[in-house]
């Protein structure tokens, strides 16, 4: 019984750490957000923006908020079945030989088939940064730390 | 104890969360430009209980430009945890995503608050980026930007609240500017009332 408590608790306390990014994802995920940070270089402009004359009627409009929306919906609902193969356990469970790791990712690949619909198809890195770059700005390069 | 037992233990005490291998993925793509992949590996991450996960799918909105979309997803981070606060490369993504939104006032407010931590390369870019900011909020497009605001902000406070406070808070910003305080009470009330219906420490 003690022998059982005693589990349960090294295994909560495991989960509690799941708020805590471990310091290596940490700096990755810095280094990822400075290596592509790049400021803007349209003047900034309280006016209404100029919309393509094929994108600017409401139907259009309305087109891009539906596909968002379906979108995030189909990526939520991936992400959802992720985390309920997790929570479940499925994987070395579920008859098909997957891990929780292998529903994810096939979750992660619906949902990333559903956005390159959504968006003709074209990838993030095809339309590059909207908001441009300007030369030599790439990187910024101010090092680690909580300092971009 | 069988010799099984400290095995066991070891692992569970050596198991990383289930969200850190989605997080590392995330980051990973991030890098390598492949937006689209990173939002989903955050999206997952974030699924899973990461409470950082929501900072990095709003900087990779921002990536795909979806500037709206990003401010919301900034403003639901900020409200879920507080993890990602107070870093200045998220807070220079953040005001990126304002300023992409047209949301100077609130680009402004990122742009300070991240240049007062920010490297020697870094500080004068977003001190210029400031400077540009304050130059381009004209009085004559003031009462125009506020009406506009104030309307997507009505528009969109049932369906997107996160969203709607962003565009609430910049137009009483904006109105604080306006030599006739153009429908400040309004937008302040509204912003208000959005701030006391968001839910507290959760999504």
């Amino acid at each position: 019984m003690l022998r059982c408590a005693f589990m349960l608790v090294l295994l909560l306390a495991s989960r509690a750490t799941a708020d805590e990014l471990a310091p290596r994802t940490r700096a990755l995920l810095h280094e990822a957000l400075e290596a592509r940070l790049t400021l803007p270089t349209e003047p900034p402009s309280l006016q209404r923006p100029v919309l393509p004359s094929s994108l600017s009627s409401p139907s259009a409009a309305d087109a891009r908020e539906s596909n968002s929306a379906a979108t995030q919906a189909a990526q939520a609902a991936a992400a959802n079945r992720a985390a309920q193969d997790v929570a479940n356990g499925k994987g070395h469970g579920n008859g098909n030989g997957n891990d929780a790791s292998d529903s994810a990712r096939n979750a992660a690949g619906q949902a990333r088939g559903v956005e390159a619909r959504t968006t003709g198809g074209k990838g993030a890195s095809g339309q590059g940064n909207p908001h441009g770059g300007p030369p030599g700005q790439g990187n910024p390069g101010n090092g680690g730390g909580k300092k971009p | 104890m069988s010799p099984l037992r400290p095995a066991v233990l070891a692992l569970l005490l050596a198991a990383a969360p289930p969200s850190e291998s989605h997080l590392v993925a995330g980051a990973d793509a991030f890098r390598a430009e492949a937006y689209e992949k990173a939002l989903v590996e955050f999206r997952v991450a974030e699924a899973l209980g990461s409470a950082d996960a929501s900072w990095y799918v709003a900087a990779s909105l921002l990536k795909l430009g979806r500037a709206e979309d990003a401010v919301e997803a900034f403003v639901l981070a900020e409200r879920s945890n507080q993890g990602g606060a107070g870093d200045a490369l998220l807070e220079v993504y953040r005001g990126q995503a304002c300023y992409a939104a047209q949301l100077l006032v609130c680009a402004d407010r990122w742009f300070g608050s991240a240049e007062a931590r920010a490297g020697p390369r870094l500080a004068p870019q977003l001190k210029a980026l400031r400077s540009a900011l304050r130059d381009a909020l004209r009085p004559e497009q003031i009462e125009p930007a506020i009406d506009r605001f104030l309307d997507r902000a009505a528009a969109l406070q049932r369906t997107r609240p996160a969203l709607a406070l962003a565009f609430a808070e910049e137009a009483a910003a904006l109105a604080t500017r306006s030599p006739e305080r153009h429908r400040q009470d309004e937008a302040t009330a509204l912003a208000g009332r959005l701030v006391a219906a968001a839910p507290k420490g959760g999504r």
